[in-house]
């Protein structure tokens, strides 16, 4: 975070500045500049060893505490209150860098008193943003724009923090001087044991020390305080969404997991969801008894709502799910079939409907073909099951096409697609949602997947789809929501869509890297620390969202290509399955 | 090009058209759209009669297959025995005649039940009946059209119509019948101003019903300078496509795009076998055998660009008039589910 200080100062600013320094020369005080000189290759130095201070907390953290610096400042932290030393303690950001930042705060705070030590501050600035950049670019292209992303909240805070401190550092230069001195020492040993520590390769590994827990437990416990305005209302709206949880007793093991998967989003994408819901349940009545005296047909329904009441306590239960456990018809099972028997049974049922999903999943692909012109640029977003075999069989088949793959922060949906489709070998881009507006104007069509699709023509997407889809038809795109005809829904959310939503992981604010894997992506442990003790926060990431039907071209369904409003007509159509028309609750 | 069997079909369908031809003394331009697509219809039931065919499979095999060579005769034909100087070029589209091939397969396997009959000699009993009783409606149907549309014309109106349709021609000559006094205003279509041959068969019509109707030929470029004047825009459709949008004679969608900023509505006549389970987003999606089919057609020495079709989408079009009754542009996708479905 070296690059720091060099965001506060406009570009008017240090074009003042680099004048000033033309004019009066570095004369005056040659000291101060030759320990900024000194001071330049010190950070030089560091980036091969270190790629970018940012990605690697958990050295850090312990640098933090071996260090010698901490005793050096004894008056900034009784200065800074609590919480800041708090947030100072959780910060996985170069502890360094903050020293860093820290001293050229003070600099600054002095050379507001003497002009001239700015000149050499200048300099310094300069000097390391090049680097910094490099630094940048060296690294995969996803960091590169997911920079700003992370840097942005971490900045504002040791911003306000440092103002603090440096009213209550008012020191000379040579004090500032010897001070630098002593710190690159410090910094240089630090790194030396660093070197002799590092093993761990330079991903942020999912092992944040307990001691991180503990603090970010006790920090959110206290601050509660009352929220107002229009943060109470969007906390009242997301507790609205957050499900009731359920007792897991009795609950299968493969639910349990399916949960598990599915909160920490390794189960995106409504048909992935059919299809593990479907294995859990296999597995629920492969392991299934039946207790004596009992009859099986109302036990098993019995018990395998039990274990879907789990699921939807704590999931949201798209459309797709409740026709899948709809379509097992257990409760239409013969009164006294025997255990095996209905064993079979529901096992064929839900072999068949795993095979009826991978048929509407190639139909689709074969309707999709029509659209996607040869060299075409399809922009996709988020990860969808169905796109991805779309997109394979119509790779496999020998379109050439190339696909923008725009992902969000808040879910790594879009990493997934892109390395499946790459793995493929399908010409990729990556892209973050807020640089969408850029690729589009190229963008031939856009690919949303579809969650469902509700009775007022409007499409339920993964989180941003809105966002993706607006900014196609604000461009003349079209866009294509990709939907099987068992996701159309009965229901349709004219107001709020939170009830029906699901809260994901307070996601919003992970300090995001690129080698974030994303199981690693659901623990809370990563969120960006300085965020923690926000008392007047509340986060709300939401995982759906509703996309308008006049957003939407066309819906491609495993029968045709259909229209936005012909939804109530494929639901009120005689040959759609019965299942679908009992509406669900 | 045969359909198995050693059946041309192609040659069935020529031989028919010719039929109609001579029994109707038609001049090949004034010909609409459904004389191709009964002709297709009846070169089908032929086909099928002649084809010793054993299993309903084989049937639904054969009609496939056979629709899409008729498909290909159709511009076998125009362009074998009919020079372009004689049609005047893109005289036809045979877009029609490949949905009304699809709706007649639909329509006589529409109660397997009926014909899952082990005996060959009924089930083909059967299909005749239908074929006959869809051919009856195909017919019948360009006579119910004009009733669902002209309570729409207001008396003293003026309206914009575009190139040559038979659909809109006979919808008029319904409305100088009844004694409406409507101003037309038909955009010639260049460069094959078909609209010069509308106007001229109108006239001669309105000549018979004491000149209630007045017709004007205005060049394409005038549309927007005369669309301020008038009431609506009535066009026919080679075919409508599963959204609502139309095909039509190329020119079609600047009317609808003129229309639009001037307010107008659009009225769509076509027949409801033109629907087409079709989904263009935009021109290029026109499917490419169609294209490729239309740009043999070209005319005169001097290239130009023989663009024929154009695709307007559903948010130009106010209402789509058919024998089936009047169609919002979302109905059209409502009434192909329930048929393909």
């Amino acid at each position: 975070m070296e690059e720091n200080p060099v965001q506060p100062l406009s570009k008017s600013k240090r074009k003042r500045l680099r004048k000033k320094l033309n004019k009066q020369g570095p004369k005056e005080d040659g000291g101060e500049a030759q320990a900024d000189l000194e001071f330049v290759p010190a950070v030089q130095v560091e980036p091969p060893a270190e790629p970018c201070p940012c990605l690697k907390p958990q050295p850090d953290l312990e640098r933090e505490e071996e260090s010698p610096v901490k005793v050096k400042e004894p008056e900034n932290t009784q200065e800074i209150p609590k919480t800041e030393q708090i947030k100072m303690d959780v910060t996985k950001g170069a502890e360094m860098s903050r020293e860093d930042i820290k001293a050229a705060r003070q600099a600054k705070k002095a050379a507001k008193k003497s002009k001239e030590n700015k000149k050499p501050e200048q300099k310094e600035e300069k000097t390391i943003v090049p680097k910094e950049k490099a630094q940048e670019q060296a690294q995969p292209k996803p960091a590169v724009v997911k920079e700003p992303v992370q840097k942005a909240p971490v900045e504002k805070i040791e911003e306000t923090g440092s103002t603090d401190k440096g009213k209550v550092q008012q020191k000379s230069s040579k004090e500032l001087k010897e001070e630098r001195r002593l710190k690159q020492e410090a910094q240089r040993a630090a790194k030396a044991q660093k070197a002799e520590q590092a093993k761990a390769p330079p991903v942020i590994e999912a092992k944040p020390s307990k001691s991180v827990k503990a603090v970010t437990e006790n920090v959110n416990k206290p601050a509660k305080p009352m929220l107002t305005g229009l943060a109470r209302t969007i906390a009242t709206m997301a507790r609205e969404c957050a499900r009731i949880d359920c007792n897991p007793d009795g609950v299968h093991p493969a639910f349990l997991q399916l949960e598990a998967r599915m909160q920490s989003r390794l189960l995106e994408g409504s048909t992935a969801r059919v299809v593990g819901l479907m294995r859990a349940l296999r597995s629920v009545i492969n392991d299934y008894k039946v207790p004596e005296n009992v009859a099986i047909t109302r036990d098993l329904v019995e018990h395998v709502e039990k274990q879907v009441a789990y699921l939807r306590g704590r999931r949201l239960m798209s459309v797709a799910l409740d026709h899948a456990i709809k379509s097992l018809r257990l409760n239409t099972l013969a009164y006294d079939v025997s255990e095996q028997e209905a064993k079979v049974t529901v096992n064929a049922a839900i072999d068949a409907y795993i095979n009826k999903i991978e048929q509407d999943m190639q139909s689709v692909a074969l309707n999709l073909a029509h659209k996607v012109k040869d060299g075409a640029l399809l922009a996709v977003y988020s990860y969808s099951c169905l796109i991805m075999n779309a997109l394979k069989q119509l790779f496999k088949t020998g379109k050439r096409f190339r696909v923008v793959v725009v992902g969000s922060n808040t879910h790594n949906g879009g990493m997934t697609m892109l390395s499946q489709l790459s793995d493929l070998g399908v010409e990729c881009t990556y892209l973050l949602i807020n640089q969408v507006n850029f690729i589009m104007p190229r963008v031939q069509l856009v690919l949303l997947g579809a969650e469902s699709m509700l009775a007022n023509c409007s499409m339920v997407g993964p989180a941003g789809s809105a966002q993706i889809a607006c900014v196609a038809n604000s461009q003349g795109v079209p866009v294509y929501a990709c939907c099987e005809t068992s996701k159309f829904s009965y229901d349709s959310h004219q107001g709020s869509f939170f009830k029906q939503n699901e809260l994901g992981i307070n996601l919003l604010f992970l300090t995001f890297s690129p080698l974030f894997t994303h199981c690693k992506c659901a623990e809370p442990e990563f969120l960006a620390p300085q965020l923690k003790n926000m008392p007047y926060m509340s986060q709300c990431s939401l995982r759906c969202d509703v996309v308008p039907e006049r957003f939407i071209s066309a819906i491609i369904t495993e029968v045709t290509i259909l229209p936005c409003s012909s939804v109530p007509d494929v639901l009120h159509s005689p040959s759609s399955d019965t299942v679908l028309k009992s509406r669900t609750t | 090009m045969s359909a198995g069997d050693g059946i041309n079909v192609q040659e069935i369908f020529a031989r028919i058209i010719d039929q109609q031809r001579a029994e109707k003394k038609t001049t090949d331009n004034s010909e609409d759209d459904t004389v191709y697509a009964t002709a297709a219809i009846e070169a089908l039931v032929e086909v099928i009669e002649k084809s010793r065919v054993t299993t309903l499979r084989e049937v639904l095999e054969l009609l496939r297959r056979s629709a899409t060579e008729i498909f290909f005769a159709d511009s076998c034909y125009a362009k074998k025995n009919s020079p372009e100087k004689k049609y005047g070029p893109a005289s036809r589209s045979p877009l029609s005649v490949i949905s009304a091939c699809e709706l007649f397969g639909l329509f006589i396997t529409l109660s397997k039940g009926a014909l899952e009959n082990p005996d060959m000699e009924k089930c083909l009993e059967i299909i005749r009946e239908r074929a006959r009783h869809f051919l009856k409606s195909l017919k019948d149907g360009r006579d119910r059209l004009p009733q669902f549309f002209l309570p729409t014309l207001r008396n003293g109106g003026t309206y914009m119509t575009y190139s040559l349709s038979s659909t809109v021609i006979r919808t008029l000559s319904q409305a100088a019948e009844k004694d409406l006094f409507i101003t037309i205003y038909v955009a010639a279509g260049a460069p094959h101003n078909k609209g010069e041959l509308m106007a001229k068969q109108l006239r001669q019509l309105s000549a018979k019903h004491r000149n209630f109707i007045t017709v004007h030929v205005i060049p394409d470029k005038a549309v927007p300078i005369e669309m301020e004047k008038v009431d609506g825009v009535i066009v026919g459709a080679e075919s409508v496509t599963s959204n609502g949008g139309i095909l039509n004679h190329a020119g079609t969608f600047n009317l609808g795009l003129a229309a639009a900023h001037f307010k107008k509505p659009v009225f769509v006549l076509a027949e409801s076998y033109k629907f087409m389970q079709m989904y263009p987003i935009d021109q290029s999606d026109v499917p490419g055998e169609l294209e490729r089919y239309i740009s043999n057609r070209t005319g005169t020495e001097i290239r130009v660009e023989p663009y024929t079709l154009d695709y307007t989408p559903p948010e130009y079009i106010s209402m789509i008039y058919t024998d089936a009754g009047a169609f919002t542009t979302a109905a059209v996708s409502e009434r192909l589910l329930e048929l393909y479905i």
